[in-house]
């Protein structure tokens, strides 16, 4: 199957990001014209799924903030119920660069993987993160490496491409908080091959992201206490 | 009997009114009631029956007879305080649940009303 004759969905999960919406959708729009586009709009106060609606986008509005891990998951279920055969996850924060996704989708549909994940560190000039960021990403990745036992080297990427088989087991098994590295090795115990292809990273437009200072301190010691606890528990493939 | 044990025994009758009154009102449902209905029937037995309670302190071997009660009654909260845990992540959980399908149900139902305003349209035309 090609790029041109496959459904593809583009899951757009976005909080708070009404200035920088406009300008996702209108990348998307240019590079993958052949796309639906699915904003999850979680818990928005300031009107971000309104600005989308109005760009004549499909808005799925959550009652109230449930993170990104449920909002993501949320497009999962939409694609799920609608037939889709690839899910394309990208920021609504302006930080991936659109013109990667086709890349992402094309490999995708080679069959050579069930999750094509875009990948910072891959590129030539990669994006400058503060110390404590990269070395957070670098060890979870590390750490995501040895459980899936293969190579990851952007494990906290949420711009990623899944297969039909990938976006049905994750419209029923999908971590909650933040879910992106936790989300590879359920896929990997359930059987779902991954990759990893360069994509560009670009500092985000706007708003701040999700991992404020306090996080730094939390977010390591739950995540690798929440991979601990999955290595634990039995797997079932798909 | 000691103060502390009146005390105690008196306090067990109060959470037994209580929790009937609230049952009563429909505020707690029947498997709580049940649960606080025994917890402080057990506290009235304990704090009320020396003999039992001595017996209780020979087998733990607690040198007093209060510390047997307030000793209980501290593991029984750390207990149902891991349980409320449990059922708080359940509810989470269902939560979530909820609110995607309501978000999936609203966008599917704007997209029909919007495909149906648009074919209205297209019959007016």
């Amino acid at each position: 199957m090609s790029s041109a004759d496959a459904r593809v969905l583009v899951v757009v999960p976005v909080c708070n990001e009404r200035d920088s919406v406009a300008g996702t959708i209108g990348e998307l729009k240019m590079n993958v014209p052949f796309a639906d586009v699915l904003v999850v709009d979680d818990g928005s106060r300031d009107g971000t799924g309104e600005v989308a609606r109005q760009l004549g986008i499909r808005v799925a509005r959550l009652p109230f903030n449930l993170g990104i891990g449920g909002a993501v998951q949320t497009g999962f279920k939409y694609a799920v119920r609608g037939g889709y055969d690839v899910v394309v996850q990208v920021d609504g924060d302006g930080q991936h660069d659109a013109s990667y996704l086709r890349g992402l989708v094309d490999f995708l549909l080679s069959e050579k993987a069930d999750i094509v994940v875009g990948s910072r560190f891959l590129v030539d000039d990669p994006l400058r993160m503060s110390f404590f960021r990269n070395l957070g990403i670098r060890y979870f990745s590390w750490l995501t490496s040895h459980v899936v036992g293969q190579r990851v080297t952007d494990c906290s990427s949420g711009f990623r491409a899944v297969s039909r088989r990938a976006a049905a087991f994750y419209a029923e098994n999908y971590p909650v908080d933040f879910p992106d590295a936790e989300a590879l090795i359920l896929a990997h115990r359930a059987g779902l091959k991954i990759a990893e292809l360069p994509a560009k990273f670009r500092q985000r437009a706007n708003g701040a992201s999700s991992l404020r200072f306090w996080r730094f301190l939390y977010y390591p010691v739950k995540e690798t206490l929440s991979i601990a606890m999955l290595l634990t528990r039995r797997s079932r493939a798909v | 009997m000691s103060r502390a044990l009146q005390l105690a025994a008196l306090a067990g009758v109060a959470i037994i009114v209580w929790v009937v009154y609230l049952y009563r009102r429909g505020r707690l449902k029947e498997d709580h009631a049940l649960l606080w209905l025994g917890v402080s029937a057990v506290i009235v037995v304990l704090s009320t029956w020396t003999d039992l309670l001595s017996a209780v302190n020979w087998v733990v071997g607690a040198e007093k007879a209060s510390d047997v009660v307030l000793a209980a009654f501290v593991a029984f909260l750390l207990l149902i305080c891991i349980y409320y845990s449990v059922k708080l992540s359940e509810l989470r959980e269902q939560n979530k649940k909820i609110a995607q399908e309501l978000a999936l149900l609203k966008a599917g139902v704007e997209e029909l009303s919007g495909s149906s305003a648009s074919k209205e349209q297209k019959d007016e035309d």
